[in-house]
């Protein structure tokens, strides 16, 4: 048992210390992101649609996106006040600008450039002094790029990755409850959700119809992997670690007792008092997997029982939390490696508003970040299904969807009652 | 013996007694010729002196732009009352201005030693390098050390490197990048030769008003200035709208926002229909809306800050460099482009004399320059290449010190004014 214990943390430290996605391991020096907005190059003001690339990107990305006003927000009034109680300056600080810029050393750039730009070209695809140059010639083929430092986006799994880079975290980016004490929002994602916010500015090069829903049992599967690594990190330097747990346990208005619903629902599988850990990474994750993959499903579920005890105990020992989420974070990996090869059918994605439906008292019973991460599924999943083959009640189930959001718009208002039941009648709308 | 038939008598008389008092033919002719001779070039000389015409004095032709002195040596030989043999630099700076050398020179020689007269109908200059380097090859200055080279004997022996000027351009260009294969243009791939964008100043510039009718154009000597329209702006239009087909003007930004205003107002105006703006069927995710137009103006101020974004952030830093305006909607300053034209400016150049070699085999550096402030102004190593004395033999390019340099500083031309000197 003793060996057995200790291979295992062998093998999660060497999970939890090689990140997929690397700035410092990729090849080549960071141009900046003046270099791709060129008109004929990534900057036209309109798709071109003669090309499979649709070079109106960098547009798309400066009019769009929120990512280049990233570096602003540091200064603005929530910024500003952040620093003042965290006692650094936001605008300068690494601990900010690892996820709201470009940040990288003098000796990583191959020219001079402004770093205030936000999250621009190179913070996704990679360093491209190698590949910036060879990759407009004749002939040139996407695989080159990737020996030469491009990141692999149109890979789902790298795709992921690099967004949950800073929206969950890795182990040179992070933001804990200190931070988020001190005004910065807690980190949640959705990766198809969040590309459609984004807006995209490319054209899915897969044809797979399915490709949305596989995306986003992708996002599912690797941002739990992702927040299994994170606590596992955690659990090393400092337990507990707040920002894991659900903010709302905790930062709730206090009702009498006669109004508790949290009373009224009981504390099933934790002893009360304990602030549970925030699962919205996993609730609606095994839902999906158990539609996608069932044997998959049984097997994490395994896994997560352990973490989500452990997690949700304030008295258990940290070295046990690392050791069981690193653990745990392997069968994550395994399982969302499998997600961009599932079977998909015509009928999936109704199903899966069916599935998550059905589990509406378990997901909403987890907690306000969960009831989001399950309303941001519903709506990719039912945008998708729609899209194939629309029904004749679309209008309601959308507005069905909205509603739900609206239920999560004020967390501290947040009820799973009433939640769970706006969940079900969704099911109750798909045949 | 019969009587002798010669006597001494018919001896004697043989010889002509009066032979003094006569002269012979030779002797004659002689002095007849002498006399004929000597009063025709007397008559000549005195019918040229009538016609006040001086020409007949002259060593040689005159060069055109003096040819209408011809004959009238007063003009510039005259020395008080007379006539001298050299001419003094005061006749020529009657109507020339010849600027001074440097300051620093010890001695000055007088314009006739170099602009050597009734030599010819083309050329008044001396074309030799010895009277430069009759100083240069050891040269002294006032006022302490020379600033230039001290000993330069020819171009091949003793000429200092060429000191080309820092660039005080603001434009951020990468020759690399444009001069490269698969170049990526508007529409495909391009390959961008150098004379895509330099190109002669003579050449398909406007023709200048005052110039003549034989060359009615700018020099072809140097290259023509860099501009957006000429250069640039056929790839790197201003797009700023996908609506709009029209470019913004290549402008200061004030002006740009002012098209901008005017272009947003003439649309919204023939497109009622967009307002009031509705929150498009985004996916609902946790993050600050944009912003939607209720009225006419409000769409119109969107617009402009979405193109201006745009445009600043994006088009117009790809070669300016901006300092942004303070406060919030305040338009940014753009830095003078500073493009340099000329860059060794102690020497002339003319490109069209060298338009047999190809740009690169000068330009060497320019395919693989990545910055602007690069400075692609070949060496002396790559001029010695063709204008060297030694090995080439008849096929040297020629090494005179004229070839490249003036004599006078054309920077302390002062006007000149012209006195009447007698045409």
């Amino acid at each position: 048992m003793r060996r057995h214990s200790a291979y295992l943390i062998v093998l999660a430290s060497l999970l939890v210390s090689t990140p997929v996605v690397s700035a410092d391991s990729a090849p080549g020096n960071y141009t900046g992101p003046g270099s791709c907005g060129s008109t004929s190059c990534h900057g036209g003001i309109r798709p071109r649609s003669d090309n499979a690339v649709l070079q109106n990107e960098f547009t798309t990305w400066t009019l769009q996106d929120k990512h280049p006003r990233a570096t602003a927000v540091l200064s603005n009034d929530v910024g500003k006040r952040m620093g003042a109680i965290l006692g650094i300056d936001p605008s300068q600080s690494s601990k900010c600008l690892v996820c709201h810029s470009l940040n990288v050393s003098q000796d990583r750039q191959a020219r001079t450039f402004e770093q205030g730009e936000g999250v621009s070209c190179e913070s996704c695809h990679g360093p491209a002094s190698n590949w910036l140059g060879p990759h407009t010639t004749r002939g040139w083929q996407y695989e080159k790029g990737l020996e030469l430092g491009m990141y692999d986006t149109r890979n789902l799994i790298g795709r992921a990755e690099v967004c949950l880079s800073c929206h969950l975290g890795d182990d040179t980016r992070s933001v804990d409850h200190e931070m988020i004490a001190a005004g910065h929002p807690d980190l949640y994602f959705e990766l198809d959700s969040f590309t459609a916010a984004m807006p995209p500015h490319w054209k899915e090069p897969d044809k797979d119809p399915w490709i949305d829903v596989r995306a986003l049992a992708v996002g599912q599967g690797v941002q739990l992997r992702e927040n299994l690594r994170r606590i596992s990190r955690e659990a090393k330097q400092f337990w507990p670690e707040y920002s894991e747990l659900d903010c709302f346990a905790c930062h709730h208005n206090l009702v009498a007792a006669k109004d508790s619903w949290r009373q009224a629902r009981g504390y099933p599988g934790r002893r009360p008092g304990n602030p549970p850990w925030n699962s919205s990474r996993y609730v609606v994750f095994r839902v999906i997997l158990g539609q996608l993959d069932r044997d998959s499903a049984a097997r994490l579920d395994a896994s997560l029982k352990r973490v989500d005890e452990l997690v949700s105990d304030v008295r258990a020992d940290p070295a046990k939390i690392s050791q069981a989420a690193a653990l745990a974070a392997t069968t994550a990996d395994e399982i969302a490696h499998r997600m961009p090869g599932i079977q998909v059918d015509a009928s999936v994605g109704w199903r899966l508003i069916k599935a998550i439906a059905a589990n509406s008292d378990s997901i909403a019973g987890a907690g306000e970040r969960s009831a989001e991460q399950a309303a941001m599924v519903l709506d990719s999943v039912f945008l998708a299904s729609n899209r194939r083959a629309r029904v004749g009640n679309a209008e309601q189930i959308g507005s069905a969807i909205s509603a739900l959001f609206q239920l999560v718009e004020n967390p501290s208002a947040y009820n799973p009652n009433s939640f769970a039941q706006k969940m079900r009648s969704i099911g109750a709308m798909v045949q | 013996m019969s009587s002798r038939i010669r006597t001494t008598k018919q001896l004697a008389r043989r010889i002509n007694k009066e032979y003094y008092q006569k002269l012979a033919l030779i002797p004659r002719w002689r002095r007849l010729l002498s006399l004929i001779l000597t009063g025709v070039a007397l008559i000549w000389v005195a019918w040229y002196a009538f016609a006040r015409d001086g020409s007949i004095y002259s060593a040689g032709s005159l060069t055109k732009a003096h040819a209408s002195f011809g004959g009238q040596c007063g003009s510039c030989h005259n020395q008080g009352t007379g006539i001298a043999r050299t001419v003094a630099d005061t006749r020529c700076l009657a109507c020339h201005d010849g600027p001074v050398h440097s300051v620093r020179q010890v001695s000055t020689p007088a314009c006739a030693e170099c602009h050597v007269e009734h030599q010819g109908r083309e050329a008044l200059m001396v074309s030799s390098g010895k009277m430069c380097t009759s100083c240069h090859s050891n040269l002294h200055t006032r006022g302490g050390a020379p600033n230039v080279a001290a000993a330069i004997r020819s171009f091949s022996d003793g000429h200092p490197e060429f000191h080309s000027l820092k660039d005080p351009g603001e434009i951020k260009f990468n020759h690399r990048v444009h001069l490269k294969k698969d170049l990526r243009g508007l529409a495909g791939l391009v390959q961008l030769q150098c004379g895509d964008c330099h190109r002669p100043a003579g050449i398909g510039a406007p023709a200048d008003p005052a110039g003549s009718v034989s060359s009615p154009r700018p020099s072809r000597a140097y290259m023509a200035p860099i501009t957006y329209a000429g250069q640039c702006a056929s790839c790197h239009p201003l797009e700023f709208d996908p609506r709009m087909t029209e470019v913004a003007p290549h402008k200061d930004p004030q002006a740009v926002h002012e098209f901008l205003v005017a272009k947003f107002s003439v649309y919204i105006q023939a497109h009622p229909e967009l307002l009031p703006e509705a929150a498009s069927a985004q996916r609902i995710v946790r993050r600050s809306p944009d912003p939607l137009a209720g009225s006419a103006r409000e769409w119109v101020l969107l617009r402009v800050a979405d193109s201006e974004r745009l445009l600043w952030t994006k088009t117009c830093v790809q070669c300016h460099r901006l300092t942004p305006g303070a406060g919030e909607g305040a338009l940014p300053r753009v830095a003078p482009a500073n493009l340099n034209a000329r860059w060794l400016k102690q020497a002339n150049f003319n490109h069209f004399a060298h338009a047999a070699v190809e740009c690169e085999r000068c330009h060497s550096a320019a395919a693989g320059s990545e910055r602007a402030s690069d400075v692609l102004i070949p060496g002396i190593a790559v001029c010695r290449e063709c204008h060297t004395t030694s090995g080439r033999g008849a096929a040297s390019a020629g090494t005179q010190c004229l070839e490249c340099h003036q004599y006078h500083d054309w920077t302390k031309e002062k006007d000149v004014r012209h006195s009447k000197v007698g045409l």
